[in-house]
């Protein structure tokens, strides 16, 4: 296993990984409350288990009969507050996008929140029973080292940056609600005080696949 | 109606045809809404459809990447992971976040030109109001419906009105790859009864063909010493049924299976003021249909491998041309149960057994479309005890239009009708064929509202069709 993450501009023996995400052949919406603009990219150490932190916290609201945000990345061992901030009950109910298995973690009113912790990586659906078009998703990245970015506009590239990354080899991944990144995983290698450039395409499945 | 239903036995007295025009919404202005885009991204001139338009209603009123181009967002009625849960939860759906509902008006100037109407002119104004639903629930389930008011003078001095409706559901892709096995429930056949390439849906002109109009004469009653006689009412048009569709870039199919046996024509005045249209007498035997389509060049059907333009605004330039040639084939087999009464009241009840099957073909050139059309019918019994012999019948016609600009175009079609009737039925004209001339300019006044001047001419069977022979009409449509 590979050390804790490292403090924010503490790490001379790290390195970083940045670039653009683009989209081909495929159209994102960026407006709405269910719109399609988040990407994460996410690192994987190669041979190696990243650490568990489980010290990061974030939350994700009910209000409106909306989640939000409508995409939240977790480093794996993250804490998720659920927070009902509408006048009626909500209710909130996991699917795991691998596994297809579900979690209902309960109902509740107004004010109340809920707690759940998040150890798998991978991406999880959260659905309201109660309000069957209100989703979002939690996509819990295998390591610490991972970037949420959002496009502005469908076709305007936005760039991402992961920081502070322990010299290694690694895989790159991306998660986006519609579209896969072209080609496949990314294989990585981290240079200590080196940026290293990955310039991303996502798209459609079909035209996703690596060419042979 | 009284006047009406006078008028239907007053010709069917006469033993000849009759030829009443049978009304489709053709045009849905809700569309232009959902996408904020004009009527000629989709229309040539409305009703007809371009190579765009026509995928478009294939796919079940969608675009390929349709969620680019959408201005108005669906009402979410569960969220997709949903179909992930299903059995265990409800499949999800959408509803349109706007009314689906369009309006479409027509009114109609008449004026005889050779006095063989019972007026010199005639004001239908308006001639039709049609309420037109149509739309998906997500991105299996279509639908579209329509409520017409008509009214209409058969070359009579008062006009007549009645009200029609259809209705039909969609399933897109039932099983297996994407829009091969597409399920619609309802009025089947707006546009797959009949040729492709010679669609009432897709006409520019004020009258429907001639190929799907007609339908078998009946003979005078008193001539045939009859006080009743139930016909074969069959015409190619709507009725209600199943239809099983798919397509791929190419290539479309159609296969259906209706009543039958229906009660009044498609277009004849029904029976009462309200009535759907293409309803049928149940009975043990249904009627089957087939319909195929093959197109080289031009835009896909289903435009799987085409670039998607960035906006639909960048699809207008030229809307009217899709260079093509489309062949096409349709068949049908049906069965209509045939009486007669006589004036001692015995009835005798029998069948007719009968068949179409049609070759047609539509060549796009630029800026103008030619068409041909043949179709042949065979009928084995349609007088029942009043003539053992079958009856063939032969219609054909060739249409030609073209763009003079991209709001004014000019057509033309020749077209005829002939059937071996048999010579053993009292009361029954032996020669029922017909030939006529259809020419015309649509002047496209807006991309919604349109003016057809036309006239007919017609050069042999003038009397079988009451006041249609050297009319001028003209036609203005709004559509909003």
């Amino acid at each position: 296993m590979l050390g804790p993450p490292p403090a924010e501009g503490a790490c001379p023996s790290c390195g970083s990984v940045s670039g653009t995400v683009s989209v081909e052949q495929a159209f994102i919406r960026t407006d709405g409350p269910k719109h399609d603009r988040d990407v994460v990219v996410m690192l994987a150490p190669v041979g190696a288990e990243a650490p568990i932190d489980r010290e990061s916290h974030a939350s994700m609201d009910q209000t409106g009969l909306v989640f939000v945000p409508h995409v939240l990345a977790v480093p794996r061992g993250a804490t998720v507050t659920f927070l009902n901030n509408d006048k009626e009950q909500h209710n909130v109910y996991f699917l795991d996008d691998r596994t297809g298995d579900t979690l209902d973690i309960g109902t509740w009113g107004p004010g109340v929140s809920v707690d759940h912790t998040f150890d798998t990586p991978g991406m999880v659906i959260t659905l309201c029973k109660l309000h069957l078009e209100m989703a979002s998703y939690v996509v819990v990245s295998p390591s610490p080292w991972f970037s949420q970015v959002a496009f502005e506009t469908p076709d305007a590239p936005v760039r991402f940056e992961i920081g502070n990354v322990p010299a290694g080899q690694y895989e790159l991944s991306v998660w986006h609600k519609k579209l896969k990144l072209k080609g496949g995983n990314i294989a990585i290698d981290i240079q200590t005080g080196t940026d290293s450039e990955v310039n991303i395409v996502i798209t459609k499945a079909k035209f996703a696949k690596p060419s042979r | 109606m009284k006047r009406v239903v006078l008028l239907v036995r007053l010709l069917a007295l006469s033993g000849g045809l009759l030829f009443i025009f049978v009304s489709n919404a053709l045009a849905v202005p809700t569309f232009a809404r959902r996408y904020a885009t004009s009527c000629a991204t989709c229309h040539q001139a409305y009703p007809r459809l371009n190579g765009i338009g026509d995928s478009f209603r294939m796919m079940g009123y969608r675009f390929p990447d349709d969620e680019r181009y959408r201005k108005v967002q669906p009402v979410e009625l569960g969220d997709e992971a949903y179909k992930r849960l299903w059995p265990k939860a409800l499949w999800p759906s959408h509803v349109p976040r706007q009314s689906p509902i369009s309006l479409i008006t027509r009114f109609m100037f008449e004026a005889d030109l050779n006095g063989s109407r019972q007026s010199a002119t005639t004001f239908l104004l308006p001639e039709e109001i049609e309420l037109v639903w149509a739309g998906n629930v997500g991105d299996s389930i279509s639908f579209y419906g329509d409520v017409i008011f008509l009214q209409k003078d058969f070359g009579g001095r008062d006009p007549e009105s009645w009200a029609t409706l259809k209705g039909w559901l969609q399933l897109q892709t039932l099983v297996g790859p994407d829009n091969l096995f597409n399920l619609r429930v309802g009025t089947v056949g707006t546009q797959t009864m009949g040729l492709f390439t010679a669609r009432d849906a897709n006409v520019y002109s004020t009258h429907f063909y001639l190929y799907t109009t007609w339908f078998m004469p009946s003979p005078n009653l008193a001539q045939a010493g009859l006080s009743e006689f139930q016909g074969n009412n069959f015409s190619i048009g709507p009725q209600q049924g199943l239809e099983i569709n798919g397509f791929g870039k190419r290539w479309f199919y159609a296969l259906g299976v209706v009543n039958g046996n229906l009660l009044v024509p498609a277009g004849d005045p029904p029976p009462s003021d309200i009535s759907f249209v293409g309803a049928g007498r149940n009975s043990d035997s249904k009627d089957l249909y087939a319909n195929l389509v093959y197109k080289i060049g031009g835009a896909q059907f289903d435009r799987s491998t085409e670039k998607q333009p960035d906006s639909l605004s960048s699809l207008s330039s030229k809307f009217w041309r899709d260079d093509s040639l489309k062949l096409a084939l349709f068949g049908y087999s049906g069965t209509a149960d045939i009486a007669t009464v006589d004036l001692d009241g015995n009835t005798w009840e029998g069948r007719d057994d009968f068949w179409r099957l049609g070759i047609g073909l539509q060549h796009d050139i630029r800026d103008f479309s030619w068409s041909l059309q043949y179709t042949a019918g065979n009928d084995d019994r349609p007088y029942g005890n009043l003539s053992d012999e079958a009856v063939d019948s032969r219609t054909w016609h060739i249409e030609a239009l073209g763009f003079a600009y991209p709001w004014l175009m000019l057509y033309g079609r020749y077209e005829g009708l002939n059937l071996d009737m048999p010579m053993d039925v009292p009361g029954l004209l032996p020669d029922q064929d017909i030939e006529k001339i259809i020419a015309g300019a649509k002047i496209m006044l807006r991309p919604n509202v349109s003016c057809n001047i036309e006239s007919t001419y017609y050069t042999e069977g003038a009397d079988l069709e009451a006041g249609l022979d050297q009319t001028l009409y003209i036609l203005l449509s709004i559509s909003f």
